[in-house]
């Protein structure tokens, strides 16, 4: 029966693994070993995994410096047995042993998700969100520089660039993170849901102006915009942990909700927060557009006046009420 | 010739030597009479006994009452638990004092002592000539008390309020002081100082109103009631003037409706390389109603900006033209105990067939004297691509009615034509 020997890095993810037939694996830094360890808190022969008559595995220390240990810390003083699937230590340096009866997990399958946010790493996908992106910034230029700053045209448009290369850092970071344990990176099918994400941001951005616009700067636009960045950007953070991780649906879905109300907290909190009376400019929403923009029909001012005398009740019923606290 | 020439002349720099000597004595006469009936109004905390204001008083008639401003006193009034009041006079005696009365409208108040003065001051009956010398009698930054000669100019002109014009110095602590005539009776109250020798004075006659007024129970009250008659009669004028209307670019805007409001207008018309062309105007009633150190009311603005764009696109023009309407503040400084915040209203109205706006209204409640609101509203015309006219106002301390029908007309006076 053949006996697998893991060696372990720090986090306890798998460098070597090695399978043997024999019933004894030495194991030091000598280069005769079965099994050479780089630790340099490792004795050139450190100890020996022995199998006995009924089959089991024992590990024994070999009088090192720095000691060896089975599961639990425990020193070996002569030598321990070890079960199928249990770590144990040399000095500092971790290893794990299985016999190759040992069950393995089931095999996972292709999810029809997993494959779709891969297949966004496609170049065509990148290209399409980077040019969608590129073009609101151009828009938003064309929009706000004046004409007498014309000659910034060109240090503007080297912006967009750069902010391109900006938006790569995220992805470049689960990339590594996923690297890091031992996972595919990922890193264009990240770097394609980071661009699809702001493209979508902005569009969105686009519409509530829009939106805005037209619902008179109510409060239902303002959290609908909120809303709307915040599903965005779940959706984001949902992609990318499916992507860089193999946590549970539960888990990924609950920290990319923390982190995209986290990420939103700041908007969150001045829609939520009332306004302070020490804050001389008002608060209100200024968006205009030119008047084709507007579904709705202007008020009359027999209307308008209505609904300035109900704004003076509620401002009215508001200075009650805080005089009743 | 000559010789009359030298004799006119001679004539002339006596004339000036003794006008000046005459003035100096009897400011000498007036401030050696009075200096017993001059006070030093303190106002000290209670918790730390230190004085957190300072200003002048003086004994009226043969009573116990001593006058002074409102706002010198208004911690007092408003926080009587926090705050108590103190007299100094010149002789070093010190005492308590009550307040009777207050008029914050023309920044008056009534305080009762124990002190007695040999001799007290009288109000003048007849009003004074223009260029008679009033002497201002105060204790300036502390300093101890002194008199300042200066001249009558008449009543302020522009001004709503009555104020006397006096050309001389009043300065920080002067503020209740009395201004009297060769005769030492009282003409008017210290109340303000424009620098440069330009100072003003509330005349005796809302003086003599106040003294004659009914004796309340609840200052706050009363203060409530002074500011919503004061605005009902500003704002009967303002309302029953047949408005006076100006062409303002494309449209026609309220110019100076009353007296009391004046206007002024700038432009960046010559800066050619400018793509948005800005031309500005600004009415307003300057004068603010002092309530206490951080909250003022009283005061009416107008404003008016026309936003012309030479070849742009309707979005951009939009744009930049959203920047003229996103930053509107409140005119008056008020204390998050003073006002609720704002709430704003946001509107896309068609007062006329055909012309559209969008418009933001936003009020904010006085917590402590109600039905009174300050209003701002702003509103950007929308019926052209390439143009348009901001219109604004603010109104500091008007009840429900007179911000509705000062709207109304304001709306209907900006029109296209």
């Amino acid at each position: 029966m053949a006996v697998i020997v893991e060696v372990l890095n720090k986090q306890q993810k798998v460098t070597e693994r090695h399978k043997f037939l024999q019933h004894q694996v030495r194991l030091g830094r000598a280069f005769d070993n079965d099994v050479i360890l780089f630790n340099k808190h490792v004795c050139p022969y450190h100890a020996l995994l022995q199998q006995d008559e009924e089959g089991y595995w024992w590990l024994e220390d070999l009088s090192s410096v720095n000691g060896s240990f089975v599961s639990g810390r425990k020193a070996v003083v002569a030598k321990e047995p070890l079960r199928s699937g249990e770590i144990c230590w040399l000095g500092e340096q971790a290893l794990r042993l299985y016999d190759d009866a040992h069950p393995v997990a089931d095999t996972l399958p292709f999810s029809v998700m997993g494959q779709r946010l891969q297949a966004m790493g496609h170049w065509a996908f990148i290209l399409l969100f980077a040019l969608i992106l590129a073009a609101d910034q151009v828009v938003e230029i064309w929009l706000t520089l004046p004409k007498q700053l014309e000659q910034l045209w060109p240090a503007r448009l080297l912006e967009i660039p750069r902010n391109l290369l900006l938006f790569c850092i995220w992805p470049a970071i689960l990339a590594l993170w996923s690297r890091f344990n031992q996972q595919e990176s990922h890193f264009l099918p990240q770097l394609s849901l980071t661009y699809a994400a702001v493209a979508a941001s902005a569009l969105w951005g686009g519409i509530c102006y829009w939106l805005g616009f037209n619902l008179d700067g109510s409060s239902v636009a303002q959290v609908v915009e909120v809303v709307g960045y915040t599903v965005i950007l779940f959706a984001l953070f949902s992609g990318n942990f499916w992507l860089a991780t193999h946590w549970s649906l539960r888990a990924q879905t609950a920290l990319a909700l923390a982190v995209a109300l986290l990420a939103t907290s700041g908007q969150w909190a001045s829609l939520l927060t009332p306004p302070s009376p020490f804050d001389r400019s008002l608060r209100y929403d200024p968006r205009i557009l030119p008047l084709p923009f507007y579904l709705g029909q202007g008020k009359t001012m027999q209307q308008y006046e209505q609904d300035l005398q109900q704004l003076f009740e509620q401002v009215e019923q508001k200075r009650q009420d805080k005089d009743k606290e | 010739m000559l010789r009359k020439t030298w004799t006119s002349l001679v004539l002339l720099v006596l004339c000036c030597w003794s006008a000046q000597s005459y003035s100096a004595a009897v400011a000498e006469k007036v401030f050696a009479d009075y200096a017993d009936a001059l006070l030093q109004i303190k106002v000290l905390e209670h918790a730390s006994g230190a004085k957190s204001a300072i200003g002048s008083g003086f004994l009226l008639h043969d009573s116990d009452l001593v006058v002074t401003n409102y706002h010198v006193v208004s911690e007092a009034v408003l926080f009587p638990q926090k705050y108590q009041l103190e007299f100094l006079a010149q002789n070093q005696q010190k005492g308590a004092l009550e307040i009777v009365a207050v008029d914050v409208v023309n920044d008056l108040a009534l305080l009762k002592t124990d002190y007695k003065a040999a001799k007290s001051f009288q109000l003048q009956q007849q009003t004074p000539v223009q260029g008679a010398t009033v002497y201002s009698l105060g204790n300036p930054h502390d300093l101890g008390l002194i008199v300042v000669p200066g001249t009558y100019n008449g009543l302020q002109k522009h001004s709503f309020y009555p104020r006397i014009h006096f050309t001389g110095a009043i300065n920080s602590g002067m503020s209740g002081g009395p201004a009297v005539n060769d005769a030492g009776e009282v003409i008017g109250v210290n109340v303000a100082s424009a620098g440069n020798d330009l100072g003003f004075l509330v005349p005796a006659a809302a003086l003599k109103a106040l003294l004659e007024k009914a004796v309340v129970a609840d200052l706050k009250l009363d203060i409530q009631q002074q500011l919503i008659g004061n605005q009902q009669r500003m704002f009967q004028q303002v309302l029953e003037a047949d408005w006076q209307l100006k062409n303002f670019g494309p449209a026609t805007v309220p110019d100076e409706i009353v007296p009391f409001i004046r206007c002024w207008g700038m432009s960046n018309v010559e800066k050619d390389k400018d793509d948005i062309k800005r031309v500005n105007a600004f009415c307003n009633q300057p004068e603010e109603i002092f309530l206490s150190s951080e909250f003022s009311t009283g005061r009416i603005e107008m404003q008016f900006e026309w936003v012309q764009a030479k070849d742009l696109h309707p979005l951009q023009f939009f744009r930049r033209y959203q920047f003229s309407i996103s930053q509107m503040n409140a005119d008056n400084s008020a204390g998050e105990d003073d006002v609720t915040a704002f709430s704003c209203q946001n509107q896309l109205l068609s007062p006329v067939e055909g012309q559209h706006a969008k418009a933001i209204f936003c009020i904010r409640a006085y917590r402590n004297y109600p039905q009174l609101f300050d209003v701002a509203y702003i509103s950007a015309s929308m019926d052209h691509q390439q143009q348009g006219v901001i219109s604004h106002f603010t109104l500091a301390g008007v009840d429900q009615q007179i911000a509705l029908e000062f709207s109304r007309k304001f709306i209907g006076a900006v029109v296209w034509q």
